[in-house]
């Protein structure tokens, strides 16, 4: 989604999908980078998906994400990458902290949350792996945190779909069905940012070009109940029916990020509101699915 | 010009100039003589009078210009033309006080009226307008050529001029916006297969045939004529060898490994239809290139890859 977002923003850059390179194997990285050569990259390669998709195979995220990062900036080091931008995750940071909203120099201070360790770790030890490369090879790079990403080029399709996605495919059966009332997972209570990915890519493309170092959360400031995001994704889909809250996977209570460090670098920085955004990605989902 | 000759190659980082260095340098010439564009700046007399006053050298191939696309050559009229008027004034005129024996002026194909005949003879020069975006940079060529051919007749002294056809090859320019046709080409086609585009989408029809010639050839017609040729009237250098865009395009795609559609985009402009030079005076001096136009792309592409123009400012994206 991010890349796709990208793509409208920073033409005359060479994407590169699964399709050209499996990152997983580390001699084709080795050759892409031989063959590309390039001065800057942008790493946003990595397997995601929700909290369900992260119980049920923790080694896949454990494994395959530590295997993309570490090939990806070794061959950077190796071919001499002038900067490198890798995108990280909230994820990476302590399943709690003792004040929120989290600040980068909090990103050590305990493990991340249980049900996405593995995630959450390998995440993090690509900004321990930049911060590495860039004392002892001066790699120079810098570390996106971003928050939960909604936005045109979603996953729609259900179990792999974050809430933002997942709402709107939800919203739109329910009122095909006709149904009276929405059904929700969990109680509706813990908060949450949702950015739409055009921000995460705007961002991107301004520590690009200002090739600025160092690790940056990137989140709206909008950090909301789950029950007002569904609340917003209703109103803009005109469906206005009760929400009925059932279970208790909850995920964490809060996990929100201050982008002041961000702010301070890029002054004119600004975040989508949500219900704008939604908007955007529903007209979207109408004209794609 | 022997090898212990003290030759002075300027713009020797240059597409040309660089040739000409290897050139020398592979045929035993020990005694060459460079200087950046940091350490001497040639459009400043007076650092141009104390380098050719301490230097000497008995041999010049000027090779140093200010060069660019079409775009380059439009929007910087006037830095084209005072660059080039500053540069080539100065040292051609230095180089006859301080003792040159023989300078060799590099000029280009531009420097012919925009409808002269094709192939294009020597003699079609001043005989009607220029192309108009690029005249600054082709009136400074020709007032170089004029200036080599009135010190000749006025001094004595052996002053040469060369009009190369389009050039390519090592050193060339892969910059997208800025560069020639053949190296964006080259470019356009390796990004394509790097990254798995299904076509390649080729300004016009294709049909335009254009002439190219290997730089290493022009260099080795540069020290040929060098050793070889004395006179006033100017010596067209070209491969003879025609080619279309679209015959261009395809042999590209197939140095790059390509195997994608190669597209025309007719609904863009073709520019002239035919750019060829008649070479048959340097032919019957006795000079031929050696490098065909497919061996030579091989050299480019391997140089672009070994290089790192691969990457220029590339960024690259990993989704």
């Amino acid at each position: 989604m991010v890349g796709k977002t990208l793509r409208g923003i920073l033409p005359g850059v060479l994407y590169l999908t699964r399709k050209d390179c499996d990152l997983e194997d580390g001699a084709a990285v080795r050759r892409l980078f031989a063959d590309l050569r390039p001065s800057a990259v942008v790493h946003l390669a990595a397997l995601v998906g929700g909290i369900q998709d992260n119980v049920s195979r923790p080694w896949d995220y454990m494994i395959r994400n530590t295997l993309i990062n570490a090939h990806v900036v070794q061959s950077a080091v190796e071919t001499g990458v002038e900067y490198f931008l890798g995108l990280s995750s909230t994820c990476a940071y302590p399943g709690t902290v003792l004040e929120y909203p989290m600040t980068e120099d909090q990103l050590h201070l305990g493990p991340p949350a249980m049900e996405n360790l593995p995630y959450g770790y390998s995440k993090r030890l690509l900004g321990v792996s930049l911060d590495a490369a860039s004392r002892q090879c001066g790699l120079k790079s810098a570390v996106l945190y971003p928050c939960n990403l909604y936005g045109p080029h979603d996953s729609f399709d259900g179990h792999r779909s974050h809430l933002v996605a997942a709402l709107i495919r939800k919203v739109w059966n329910a009122r095909r069905d006709g149904l009276a009332e929405l059904p929700m997972l969990g109680t509706g209570r813990p908060l949450r940012q949702f950015m739409l990915a055009g921000d995460l890519a705007r961002a991107i493309a301004g520590f690009l070009e200002g090739r600025i170092p160092g690790h940056f959360n990137v989140a709206t400031p909008e950090n909301l109940t789950v029950d007002a995001i569904a609340d917003t994704v209703q109103r803009v889909m005109g469906f206005n029916v009760p929400r009925r809250y059932s279970g208790d996977l909850d995920g964490q209570y809060r996990k929100d990020a201050s982008s002041d460090r961000l702010l301070a670098v890029l002054p004119d920085f600004t975040f989508t509101p949500l219900a704008e955004g939604v908007k955007q990605t529903y007209e979207w989902y109408l004209q794609n699915s | 010009m022997e090898k212990h000759s003290r030759i002075y190659v300027a713009g020797h980082r240059g597409l040309v100039g660089s040739a000409i260095v290897r050139h020398l340098r592979a045929h035993g010439f020990d005694r060459l003589i460079l200087r950046t564009h940091a350490e001497l700046d040639l459009t400043r007399q007076v650092a141009v009078d104390a380098f050719f006053a301490e230097e000497k050298p008995e041999y010049v191939f000027m090779a140093a210009a200010l060069v660019g696309g079409i775009m380059a050559n439009n929007t910087r009229r006037a830095d084209f033309i005072r660059e080039n008027l500053l540069v080539q004034t100065h040292s051609i005129d230095a180089a006859w006080r301080e003792g040159c024996r023989k300078l060799l002026f590099l000029g280009s194909s531009c420097i012919y009226p925009k409808l002269a005949p094709q192939p294009i003879p020597e003699d079609a020069l001043l005989t009607g307008p220029l192309e108009p975006t690029n005249e600054p940079y082709a009136v400074a060529k020709i007032a170089g050529l004029k200036m080599a051919e009135a010190y000749r007749s006025q001094y004595g002294f052996d002053a040469i001029s060369v009009m190369p056809t389009n050039l390519y090859g090592p050193g060339d320019n892969f910059d997208l916006h800025s560069s020639h046709v053949l190296p964006a080409l080259l470019r356009k086609f390796h990004e394509a297969r790097v990254g798995g585009e299904p076509s390649v989408s080729i300004w016009g029809s294709g049909a335009p045939l254009r002439e190219f010639l290997h730089v290493d050839d022009m260099a080795a017609a540069c020290v040929f004529v060098m050793q070889n040729y004395s006179a006033q009237e100017i010596v067209n250098v070209g491969s003879g060898e025609e080619i279309s865009i679209g015959d261009l395009a395809r042999l590209i795609a197939e140095v790059v490994g390509y195997q994608g559609r190669i597209e025309f985009d007719s609904s863009k402009p073709d520019g002239s239809m035919r750019k060829l030079i008649d070479s048959s005076r340097l032919r019957a001096l006795g000079w031929t290139p050696a490098i065909d136009l497919r061996e030579g792309l091989v050299r480019t592409y391997e140089w672009f890859l070994a290089s790192g123009s691969a990457s220029g400012e590339r960024v690259a994206v990993l989704e």
